[in-house]
């Protein structure tokens, strides 16, 4: 069975077509990726693509008001985060002399009303995030993507966190 | 563009990033970045900045009897990063690290102190990343790094709800 996690990833990827190079080192199949210019632009494209899904599936979260009341205003902080995070990737690449790919389309959120399991889906997307930047970072070559990726990644970690605090889930 | 002044950009718009999300989250920070030389500089840092950590958690337990198990879980967190960074040394063939260990004495028990503490960890990692040039030392450090900022969310979130 595929968990939340996993099937986000390969969602992303799967939309945005992602390097599938980059897929198979994040599920644990590939072998590791070479430092090279090349591998910095595959890994942003990729974090490109996990950055389009989750604005996606945040906003389609918001739009079809499925974020419980009061937990609202964080959904809103986190997808501007999550815009942030695109907007730094794709100049990044700019800077390269690549043109990002825009927001491919997203999957809509299944549940139909506001509730835990909507919040379990975006903490799927947080946790599905920071795995991901987690197992890339290491092997990004340039250090003003690694920095920049140090800065998403901790962003990540304080979204989950406050979705796992929500649902009454262990932080350590 | 140079590419000196191309990656002070970067880091300034990382810093950003960051800053932006701790406005929203009651935080806050200057926009500035630190270049570190050396690896040692970087690991020595990372060492004084969770000294500074530890000793305000010892505060806020003698001062808060309810926080004896949250400190007590983010003392062992942060002893763990510390043997970590030990293994980083050894691996880098670096000296051992000085524990600084600030005498608790030198910081007071205020929770927002202790959520700049964790902050200024959390920074100092993202800004060390660079200098190591090692994968899987940066791979090690960047999930030490995410477990700060999880430990400084908690304080944060702590934080609002004593403000609310």
């Amino acid at each position: 069975m595929t968990s939340p996690r996993r099937a986000f990833i390969r969602s992303a990827f799967i939309n945005a077509g992602a390097s599938m190079a980059v897929f198979r080192f994040l599920e644990g199949s590939g072998e590791a990726l070479p430092r090279s210019e090349e591998t910095d632009i595959a890994i942003l494209n990729a974090a490109l693509g996990l950055e389009n899904e989750a604005i996606g599936r945040y906003g389609d979260a918001l739009a079809r008001d499925l974020v419980p009341s009061g937990l609202r205003e964080y959904a809103v902080e986190f997808k501007g985060a999550h815009e942030g995070h695109r907007d730094t990737q794709v100049e990044i690449l700019r800077e390269r002399g690549v043109t990002a790919a825009g927001p491919h389309n997203v999957d809509p959120i299944r549940e139909a009303s506001a509730g835990d399991g909507v919040l379990r889906r975006l903490l799927s997307v947080e946790a599905a995030a920071e795995s991901a930047y987690l197992r890339l970072i290491g092997q990004i070559r340039t250090n003003d993507y690694l920095l920049s990726a140090g800065f998403i990644v901790v962003d990540e970690a304080r979204h989950q966190t406050i979705w796992r605090r929500v649902l009454g889930l262990s932080i350590y | 563009m140079t590419a000196q002044r191309s990656r002070r950009d970067l880091v300034l718009r990382g810093a950003a990033l960051a800053a932006a999300a701790l406005v929203l989250g009651g935080g806050s920070r200057s926009v500035e970045a630190k270049d570190y030389a050396t690896r040692r500089e970087a690991l020595d840092e990372l060492d004084r900045l969770a000294g500074s950590c530890r000793a305000r958690l010892e505060r806020v337990r003698g001062s808060r009897a309810a926080a004896e198990e949250l400190v007590s879980r983010f003392l062992s967190v942060l002893r763990r990063h510390r043997a970590t960074r030990e293994d980083v040394r050894r691996r880098l063939a670096l000296p051992a690290g000085v524990d600084p260990a600030p005498a608790s004495g030198d910081v007071d028990a205020d929770l927002g102190g202790l959520r700049q503490s964790l902050d200024d960890l959390m920074v100092a990692y993202a800004e060390s990343l660079p200098v190591f040039g090692d994968s899987h030392v940066v791979s090690l450090l960047a999930v030490e790094m995410v477990a700060v900022s999880k430990l400084r969310t908690v304080i944060d979130l702590w934080v609002a709800r004593e403000e609310a």
